[in-house]
């Protein structure tokens, strides 16, 4: 069992302390729990690590929200808006409670979610099932029971076949939200990182928003970069030349498009950003109220 | 970055990854890629989650051109699994820790 910031507020001020500090410095980075003396991630700023471990020991706080946290702040496109988000979210954990099982909290939270405002309507009788048999692990989880991994993998196996098996875009894409629930996030430290991913991912899907790539352009550029491997590549001499380089060459239209879909990319990182934090916040908030120091 | 994430370089490649033995999980990544950035936190919990059947690691596709040339690698990030120094499947893109958990259930289980 952890306590929040080890029940001691000055904790949580240090640390946002040594993230005002990254970002004076220039040294702010998009990235996942990064700390080095050039640059570093928001998470890292903020224990001055790139250990998880280290997060645990030094904020009392489970490794699930560091990388939530990394997710919702590192995301942010200017450095000020990305300490306001950071000093929002951790002021909304009081000091001294213990935030280990508030990760299958938020997961259910996810899932009530996808279920209410993403998939289709009504819930097919497989995905409603599906979704239901997580949801109630995640609630005996909150209650202290112990499940067995094995259980956690049969419903996983269960909920990725159905998905495999779903036609429609959007019930699939809420479908990979649910499968990627199935973990426990006190053991699965990504698991409420994937959630939120595809939750955001099924926003995606849902609000229409296509970034006109898909697996037949993915072959596409494969067998393009495949040829001029095979033609250019392989029987040169060394130093040989680099085969992104000539496809600029070959391809100019196509490494264009492949370019922007890269942009695209970052620009859906920014969008998961974008709801991941007011997500964040209003739920801790919401919570509150039913969380107790130790 | 977990412990049990290996870092290979093409000098150490022919060692860790061909003659090592046993199953390797290769993260081709670069430092500009990121959704390589995203896969990480994932590829961490998965070396502390199957440490007992396979070594998890990491090469630069930028610095280790030679290895990214030998097993082809053209998309990043590219996830590649081996045994005994033969591929048994590859992964390109990112990709939840329920679908890489499910790709290494299939190609180790059995």
């Amino acid at each position: 069992m952890s306590q929040a910031f080890h029940n001691d507020v000055t904790v949580r001020s240090n640390a946002l302390a040594r993230l005002s500090a990254a970002i004076d410095a220039g040294r702010l980075n998009a990235g996942h729990v990064a700390w080095s003396e050039k640059k570093c991630s928001a998470v890292g700023a903020l224990i001055e690590s790139d250990d998880l471990d280290a997060w645990e020991a030094t904020m009392g706080l489970p490794a699930w929200f560091a990388l939530v946290l990394e997710t919702a702040v590192g995301g942010m496109r200017e450095p000020a808006q990305a300490l306001a988000l950071a000093t929002d979210l951790l002021n909304a954990i009081p000091a001294g409670i213990d935030m280990d099982r508030v990760g299958s909290a938020l997961i259910v939270h996810l899932l009530q979610d996808v279920a209410a405002s993403i998939a289709p309507s009504p819930l097919s009788p497989e995905l409603s099932a599906v979704m239901q048999e997580i949801i109630s692990l995640h609630l005996e989880s909150l209650a202290g029971e112990q499940i067995s991994p094995a259980d956690w993998r049969t419903v996983r196996r269960m909920a990725t076949s159905m998905t495999d098996n779903m036609v429609d875009p959007l019930e699939k894409e809420a479908a990979r939200c649910v499968e990627s629930a199935a973990w426990d996030p006190l053991r699965s430290r990504t698991a409420v990182l994937d959630t939120l991913r595809q939750w955001n991912n099924a926003y995606r899907i849902k609000d229409g928003v296509n970034s006109g790539w898909g697996p037949a352009e993915d072959a596409i550029v494969q067998k393009q970069l495949d040829d001029i491997n095979a033609r250019y590549v392989v029987n040169a001499p060394e130093p040989k030349p680099n085969v992104f380089d000539l496809y600029e060459q070959h391809h100019p239209e196509d490494a264009a498009a492949l370019r922007a879909h890269m942009a695209k990319q970052r620009e859906d990182q920014w969008r998961l950003a974008g709801m991941a934090g007011p997500m964040l916040l209003t739920f801790l908030t919401a919570k509150q109220g039913t969380l107790q120091a130790n | 970055m977990s412990k049990n994430v290996l870092t290979i370089t093409d000098a150490t490649f022919e060692a860790d990854v061909i003659n090592a033995g046993g199953a390797v999980l290769l993260d081709f990544w670069a430092d500009w890629c990121g959704p390589c950035k995203m896969l990480a936190p994932v590829l961490s919990d998965i070396a502390d989650d199957y440490v007992d059947v396979l070594r998890v690691a990491k090469i630069n596709a930028d610095d280790n051109k030679e290895s990214t040339a030998r097993l082809t690698v053209r998309g990043l990030p590219s996830i590649v699994l081996m045994r005994d120094g033969v591929e048994l499947g590859r992964l390109v893109g990112t990709v939840t820790k329920t679908r890489l958990a499910g790709f290494l259930d299939q190609h180790l289980e059995g």
